[in-house]
C-alpha cells in the first residue's frame, strides 16, 4: 500500500516539477505563481470580495438577471467588475487546485498536516458553493440548469416533505424568498471561509497569505485585462417552461453538471459524498505504514540551553519552551509529537546540536560525515554540491556533474552549519548548497533558515572562522539540473578567482602602493 | 532575465487568460433539439379511512374506566394510483403514498417525463386506491369507513371526472380554510387530464391542479 502511494504521490509530483521548472524559466522561482497558489488563492478570493461588493449595490432579488443585465450595460464600471468577479473566481479555483495537488505530491497530507489538509477541502468545497450560488443569482439559462440539479440532489435527502424541486416547477415567477436565500449563501458562505481559512493555517508558523507584489498584481492585471477585452455576456434568461439547450457552461464551478444532470438525484448525491469522502479521506490513506513514519524531533536534555531558537525556527509552532525540571535557569525546549512533521528544521538551528529528528540531529550529521570522510574524503580543488534529496540531489535523478561531487541531504534546512565547515576543513575547494526554491521547500521554511544560517548569523550561524566567499547557496528543483550546473559552473569560475589571489600569496599594501607612488611623484 | 524569457512568460500568461476566459463559457448542449419535457406537479391532501372493531372484554378490562370507549379506531392513510398514458403505451403506473412516517400528509406529485418534439395524446389519472382497487372505482361497503368522502354519491364517481364536496374542504378550528393546504384538491378526488399536445423542441409541457384545484390542466397552455 505504502509503496503504491508513493507512486501516487510521485506520479503527480514529477509532472508538477517539470511545469515549475518551466515557469521558473519564464519567470524566476520569486515570481512562479505555481510555488504561490495558496496564497495566490486568497488574494483572489479577495478580489472576488472587493468586486462583489461593487455589484451588490445593484443587484436585485426582484429581477436578478434584469439587474445583472443592467450591470453588464455599464461599460465603465459594471462590465469589466463583473467580468473580473467572474474571472477572479475561476483562477482562485485554479490556485486552489494547483495548492491541493502540490500538497498531495510533495506528501503534505498526513498526519500533523491533516487538519490542513481537511479544512482546505472544506475551504474548496465552500469556494464550489459560493460559485454555485453565485450563478444561480444570474438566473441565467446555466444558472436553471444549476438550480434544478441541487434540488433533485436535495430531494433524494430524506428531509423534505415535499420535493424542492417543485420550487422550479414554473406555474408561476420565482419566489424572492429563492433569490434572497441565495444571496444570502452566496454572502455568508465567503464569511464561513474565513473562519475555516485561518483553521487552515492554525498549525503553521508565519502562514504566507499575500504572494509577492509582482505575482498578485500581475494575476489581477491580466484578469483584469481579460474582463476588458473579453467581458463575460449574458446568457439567455432562465425559463422554467422550457428546458435550457446551449448553456455557457463554466467549466471551473459546473464541470460535473452534464454528468450529474444526467443522473438521478440520489446517484449524484451519492457520487457527491464518495468523492468528498475520498477526498477528506486522503490523510488517511496517503500515511505511511506506522513503522515508516519519520520520528518526530527529540531534545537532549543536557544540550538544551534554552536559546529558543529551535522554537522560532520551527514552520509548525511544534516545540514550546519549557522551565526546566533540573533545577538549571534556562528554558528546555519541548518537542509536540503531535505537531511535529519530522521536518529536521531544528537540526540546523540548534548550535550544541542538542535537538532534531533520531539520526538527523546535528551531531548525527557530522558522525556521518566523519564516517563518509575517512573512506572518500574530497579530492583537491573538487566542488562539494550539498543538495536536497527532493531536488537536484535526487538519487534518482542521476545528476552527477563533472568535477564535483553531490552529497543528497534531507533538507538545505536540515543541514547543519558545521558540515559546511567540515566538508572546506577536509579539503572541499567550495560547498554550494542547492536547495530547493524557497516557495518549494517540502519543509516550508527550509532553503530560507539555511540562506540566514549561511550568510547572516541567524543561529546556529556559520562561524566566522570559516571563508564565507567559499560557500554558495542557490535554488533549482529536481528538473533543474542545467541550472544546477550552472550556478556550479558559476561557483567554480569564482573559485578559481580565489585560488590565483591565494597563490598570489598575501597582499604588501606598501610594495603595492609605492609604484604608483612614484609614479605620481 | 532575458527578453526572449519575459516575452515567452508573456506569451504565456496570456493563453493562460485566454484558457480561463474561454473555459468560463464552454458551449454546452444542456438538451438534444428534439426534447420536449411533460411534467406534472400538484398536491393533495390525503385520505385516511378508519377502521373501528369493538373492544373485548379483556381488552376493556386492561383500561382504565375513562378509556374504556366501545370501539377501538385506526387510522390509515389511503394511497393513490398514478397513471400517465402517453400515445396509448402506459409511460407511469406508481402508487404514491402521502408523506411523513405514517403517510397521512398531503400526497405531493412531480414527475418529468421526457418526450420527443411533436405531438403527443396525454391521459393522465389520479385516484385513491379504496379496497385495494386500483382503478380509482370505490367498494360501496369500505367507503362506510371513509372519513372525508368525496362525494356522497360514490356510485357516480367512475364516471365523474371531478365533482368534489365543498363541504369537505378543510378549516381550521377558526373555520377559516387552513393555509397549509393552499386551497388545494380535498381529499379523496380523482383528477383526469386527457388531451393531445403539440410539443416544440424544449418545451415543458406542466400538468397541475387548476386554481380552483378541481381539475387538472395544462399550465401556461393557449
Amino acid at each position: 500500500m505504502g509503496i503504491r502511494l508513493r507512486t501516487l504521490n510521485r506520479s503527480a509530483w514529477r509532472p508538477l516539477s517539470a511545469v515549475d521548472a518551466a515557469l521558473n524559466r519564464l519567470y524566476g522561482w520569486r515570481f512562479n505563481p505555481l510555488y504561490q497558489s495558496g496564497a495566490l488563492a486568497v488574494v483572489l478570493l479577495g478580489v472576488v470580495s472587493l468586486t462583489g461588493l461593487y455589484l451588490l449595490l445593484y443587484y436585485r432579488i426582484g429581477a436578478p438577471w434584469e439587474s445583472v443585465e443592467r450591470i453588464s450595460a455599464q461599460t465603465w464600471s459594471g462590465r469589466w467588475i463583473r467580468g473580473l468577479h467572474r474571472y477572479a473566481s475561476d483562477a482562485a479555483l485554479v490556485a486552489v487546485g494547483v495548492h491541493a495537488l502540490r500538497m498531495f505530491a510533495q506528501g503534505r497530507s498526513w498526519g500533523p498536516r491533516a487538519l490542513a489538509w481537511i479544512s482546505g477541502v472544506l475551504l474548496t468545497g465552500l469556494v464550489l458553493l459560493c460559485g454555485w450560488t453565485g450563478y444561480v443569482m444570474v438566473w441565467d439559462v446555466q444558472a436553471q440548469a444549476l438550480a434544478v440539479v441541487g434540488a433533485r440532489m436535495l430531494d433524494a435527502l430524506p428531509l423534505f416533505g415535499e420535493p424542492i424541486s417543485r420550487t422550479f416547477v414554473g406555474d408561476a415567477p420565482m419566489p424572492g424568498q429563492f433569490f434572497f436565500l441565495n444571496l444570502f449563501l452566496h454572502i455568508a458562505v465567503p464569511v464561513g471561509m474565513g473562519i475555516v481559512l485561518w483553521v487552515h493555517v492554525a498549525k503553521v508558523a508565519r502562514p504566507t497569505l499575500i504572494p509577492p507584489r509582482g505575482v498578485w498584481m500581475g494575476a489581477v492585471l491580466a484578469l483584469l485585462a481579460l474582463s476588458i477585452l473579453w467581458p463575460v455576456e449574458m446568457a439567455p434568461r432562465a425559463d422554467l417552461l422550457r428546458l435550457p439547450g446551449e448553456v455557457p457552461l463554466d467549466l471551473f464551478y459546473a464541470i460535473w453538471l452534464p454528468a450529474v444532470r444526467a443522473l438521478p438525484g440520489w446517484a449524484a448525491l451519492a457520487s457527491l459524498v464518495a468523492l468528498s469522502a475520498l477526498v477528506l479521506s486522503v490523510p488517511f490513506w496517503t500515511r505511511p505504514r506506522a513503522d515508516r513514519r519519520p520520528p518526530p524531533s527529540q531534545v537532549d536534555d543536557r544540550l538544551c540551553t534554552g536559546c529558543v531558537q529551535c522554537s522560532l525556527d520551527c514552520p509548525y509552532e511544534a516545540i514550546a519552551m519549557i522551565a526546566r525540571a533540573d533545577g538549571r535557569a534556562d528554558l528546555l525546549a519541548h518537542v509536540d509529537p503531535a505537531l511535529c512533521v519530522s521536518c529536521g528544521i531544528c537540526s540546523g538551528s540548534c548550535a550544541p546540536m542538542g535537538v532534531g529528528p533520531p539520526g538527523r540531529t546535528g551531531r548525527d550529521q557530522l558522525a556521518d560525515l566523519r564516517a563518509v570522510l575517512s573512506h572518500t574524503p574530497p579530492m583537491p580543488g573538487q566542488i562539494v554540491v550539498l543538495a536536497c534529496d527532493r531536488g537536484c540531489g535526487d538519487p534518482s535523478s542521476g545528476w552527477a556533474p563533472p568535477g564535483a561531487r553531490v552529497h543528497p541531504v534531507p533538507c538545505a534546512g536540515n543541514l547543519h552549519s558545521s558540515i559546511v565547515e567540515q566538508w572546506l576543513r577536509a579539503g572541499a575547494a567550495g560547498v554550494l548548497v542547492l536547495a530547493c526554491p524557497p516557495r518549494d521547500c517540502w519543509n516550508r521554511e527550509g532553503p530560507s533558515w539555511a540562506g540566514e544560517r549561511l550568510f547572516r548569523e541567524r543561529e546556529a550561524e556559520l562561524h566566522r572562522r570559516v571563508d564565507k566567499s567559499r560557500v554558495r547557496l542557490a535554488y533549482a528543483n529536481r528538473r533543474e539540473r542545467a541550472t544546477g550546473d550552472a550556478e556550479l559552473e558559476r561557483f567554480r569560475v569564482e573559485l578559481a578567482a580565489l585560488d590565483r589571489i591565494d597563490a598570489a600569496g598575501p597582499v604588501d599594501p606598501i610594495r603595492e602602493c609605492d609604484p604608483v607612488l612614484e609614479a605620481v611623484e | 532575465m532575458s527578453l526572449g524569457a519575459r516575452t515567452a512568460g508573456a506569451i504565456v500568461a496570456a493563453l493562460v487568460m485566454l484558457g480561463i476566459g474561454a473555459a468560463s463559457r464552454a458551449p454546452w448542449t444542456a438538451s438534444p433539439a428534439d426534447l420536449a419535457l411533460l411534467r406534472l406537479s400538484w398536491r393533495v391532501q390525503s385520505e385516511t379511512a378508519e377502521e373501528c372493531r369493538p373492544l373485548t372484554e379483556e381488552e376493556k378490562a386492561d383500561l382504565p374506566v375513562h378509556m374504556q370507549v366501545p370501539e377501538l379506531c385506526e387510522a390509515r392513510a389511503i394511497p393513490y394510483l398514478l397513471q400517465v398514458t402517453i400515445d396509448g403505451s402506459e409511460a407511469v403506473s406508481d402508487t404514491v403514498h402521502g408523506a411523513g412516517a405514517r403517510a397521512d400528509r398531503p400526497i405531493t406529485i412531480f414527475r418529468e417525463i421526457p418526450l420527443t418534439a411533436d405531438r403527443h395524446d396525454i391521459r393522465i389519472t389520479f385516484a385513491p386506491i379504496s379496497g385495494g382497487r386500483a382503478d380509482g372505482s370505490v367498494d360501496a361497503e369500505e367507503t362506510d369507513d371513509v372519513v372525508e368522502e368525496p362525494d356522497d354519491d360514490l356510485e357516480e364517481t367512475d364516471d365523474v371526472v371531478e365533482e368534489p364536496d365543498d363541504d369537505l374542504e378543510e378549516t381550521d378550528e377558526d373555520g377559516e380554510p387552513d393555509e397549509d393546504d393552499e386551497a388545494e384538491e380535498p381529499a379523496g378526488v380523482r383528477l383526469e387530464y386527457s388531451a393531445t399536445i403539440d410539443l416544440e423542441e424544449h418545451e415543458v409541457a406542466l400538468v397541475t391542479v387548476d386554481p380552483g384545484g378541481r381539475t387538472l390542466v395544462r399550465a401556461g397552455a393557449p
